[in-house]
């Protein structure tokens, strides 16, 4: 699965994310939760970064909170150097459910952001197909999301997330309901589709060889209230090829994130 | 997976066939046992005719059925169209106004306590022996099933969904349109099944109060003349007109929505993925 740029544009370069001292706290029936408590990160446009940590931890919510969808309770988001302040329009979703629409078929699901934003139907439904095969669901279009396989389906949503060319791809856990041969397909798919696209992933995981195989930089959490406990940075060329898993240098960062996560108690 | 399509259908066909016989072959079966013991136990006309008496009775009197049918089917679909049409914007202005939803939606609730059947002498009163209060009870009884069932559907959305369109710079219209009210359909639809069976019993109670025509009345008349078969054909009418109300929602159903929001309980054969 090679994910091809679309053919017109530079659609496809990224943005910067800077998010600074982000704090986030709910509040449900008198009691308050904090989520996140004074979050600092920064990535490079055209980075892939993994944020990795306990479930339950606030990694999520740090998602919708680059993506705009919560209004933080202190600090900011920047994205692409502007402070965010509605939903950030030019990013693609995929979530840990794939959140398909039943009721639309495999096409339509993946054209949903071009009905949505009024795009050209011709060149999308284009690159809608285009989509579709590289992803291998060719010969799928027609059917719904309840005759797909879960692989299937979270394939449909990535398509879908990546139809209208957006800077920023945001994925929370998007592997984590799949069984553990497909989710590992699909975590080589997700590495080949880096070899042609520099647009900016912020991947939620709490997968820790996941997280080192695909990214740039690695930003481990702590549990909650959520801190940074340490970003480590990954040097391995992009694509990343299926050998890596065997590579010492590979073994030795996970391990010391494994360490991490002991000497703090989440392990 | 992949399925051929056509064999597919064949096979919904069949398994229809297989689910729809032991209940036809049941329903059959009562009416013999029904003829049998009227026959064999000498059971008076006036108390329980036979079958046979009172499908004579219906071929003999079919104009009039006819005619009475037509008054009533009158009432509860123009009863039941005007529930569909006012519940529907009830239930999208209680999810979304809090106002709505804090002043009519316990009303609304606490409505259901009222006999409804009640409301019937008092409409009379207000509007005569017409059409009207028959259609008025069969929308005041048709209105709450949709409007609850509405407000159910709508905030049964996963807000992933939302979520996801928002994200794509979704106005509320658009989210309303394109998920919101698809992912409410399977309720709405349960809530219009329903009314259609209660638009039915409003505009009968309707005629039993006042009326000069309809399946109602028909019913005081042979009730009054001791015309016990007729009353039975009435009553016949009357079941075949709330079981073909309930299809025709079903029919507009499978023709509208796409096949996974369907009601699965009466479209599916039981196959299926």
């Amino acid at each position: 699965m090679t994910i091809a740029p679309s053919p017109s544009d530079s659609a496809t370069d990224g943005v910067s994310i800077s998010v600074s001292d982000l704090r986030m706290v709910f509040k449900r029936r008198g009691d308050s939760i904090e989520a996140l408590s004074g979050i600092d990160l920064d990535i490079k446009p055209g980075s892939f970064c993994s944020v990795l940590g306990p479930s339950g931890c606030g990694k999520s919510t740090l998602m919708m909170l680059v993506a705009g969808l919560y209004r933080p309770t202190g600090g900011s988001v920047m994205v692409g150097g502007k402070p965010l302040t509605d939903c950030y329009h030019d990013c693609g979703i995929v979530f840990q459910t794939d959140v398909l629409l039943p009721w639309l078929n495999v096409l339509d699901n993946v054209l949903l952001p071009a009905q949505v934003k009024g795009l050209p139907l011709p060149a999308a439904t284009e690159r809608a197909n285009q989509l579709i095969d590289q992803v291998g669901l060719s010969g799928f279009e027609e059917h719904y999301p309840s005759e797909l396989s879960g692989g299937m389906r979270q394939r449909c949503a990535l398509s879908r997330a990546l139809l209208h060319e957006p800077k920023l791809l945001l994925m929370d856990e998007p592997f984590g309901a799949l069984d553990a041969l497909t989710r590992e397909r699909m975590q080589l798919d997700l590495a080949q589709l880096r070899s042609s696209d520099h647009r900016t992933v912020l991947f939620i995981t709490h997968d820790i060889e996941e997280a080192v195989f695909l990214s740039d930089e690695v930003v481990v959490m702590s549990q909650r209230p959520a801190t940074i406990l340490e970003k480590v940075t990954v040097n391995f060329p992009q694509p990343r090829s299926p050998e890596l898993v065997r590579d010492p240098e590979f073994h030795r960062i996970v391990d010391n994130i494994r360490d991490l996560f002991r000497e703090t108690g989440i392990l | 997976m992949p399925v051929n399509t056509q064999d597919n259908k064949f096979k919904t066909i069949l398994s229809a066939v297989r689910d729809w016989v032991p209940a036809v072959l049941t329903f059959i079966g009562i009416f013999v046992l029904w003829e049998i013991i009227t026959i064999v136990f000498g059971v008076p006309v006036y108390t329980l005719p036979a079958p046979s008496v009172i499908i004579d009775v219906m071929i003999e009197k079919r104009l009039l059925l006819l005619e009475h049918s037509w008054v009533t089917f009158a009432e509860s679909a123009i009863g039941l169209g005007l529930s569909i049409v006012l519940s529907i914007p009830m239930g999208i202005l209680i999810v979304y106004s809090p106002l709505f939803e804090r002043t009519v939606y316990p009303l609304l609730v606490a409505s259901q306590a009222i006999p409804k059947v009640a409301l019937a002498p008092i409409l009379v009163v207000w509007f005569g022996f017409g059409l009207m209060p028959k259609v008025l009870i069969a929308f005041f009884i048709a209105f709450f099933p949709i409007v609850v069932n509405t407000v159910v559907g709508l905030s049964r959305t996963p807000p992933e969904m939302i979520h996801l369109m928002r994200s794509l710079g979704a106005s509320p219209v658009q989210i309303l349109l394109r998920v919101r009210m698809m992912a409410a359909m399977p309720y709405i639809f349960a809530g219009i099944k329903i009314a259609a069976a209660f638009a039915v019993v409003g505009a009968i109670v309707g005629e039993y109060i006042a009326a000069s025509s309809g399946l109602g009345y028909l019913q005081l008349v042979a009730n009054n003349n001791f015309e016990i078969p007729l009353l039975f054909g009435t009553l016949v009418v009357l079941s075949v007109m709330g079981i073909a109300f309930f299809y025709l929602v079903a029919l507009v159903e499978v023709l509208i929505l796409p096949r996974p929001l369907r009601d699965t309980r009466v479209n599916d054969g039981g196959g299926g993925l």
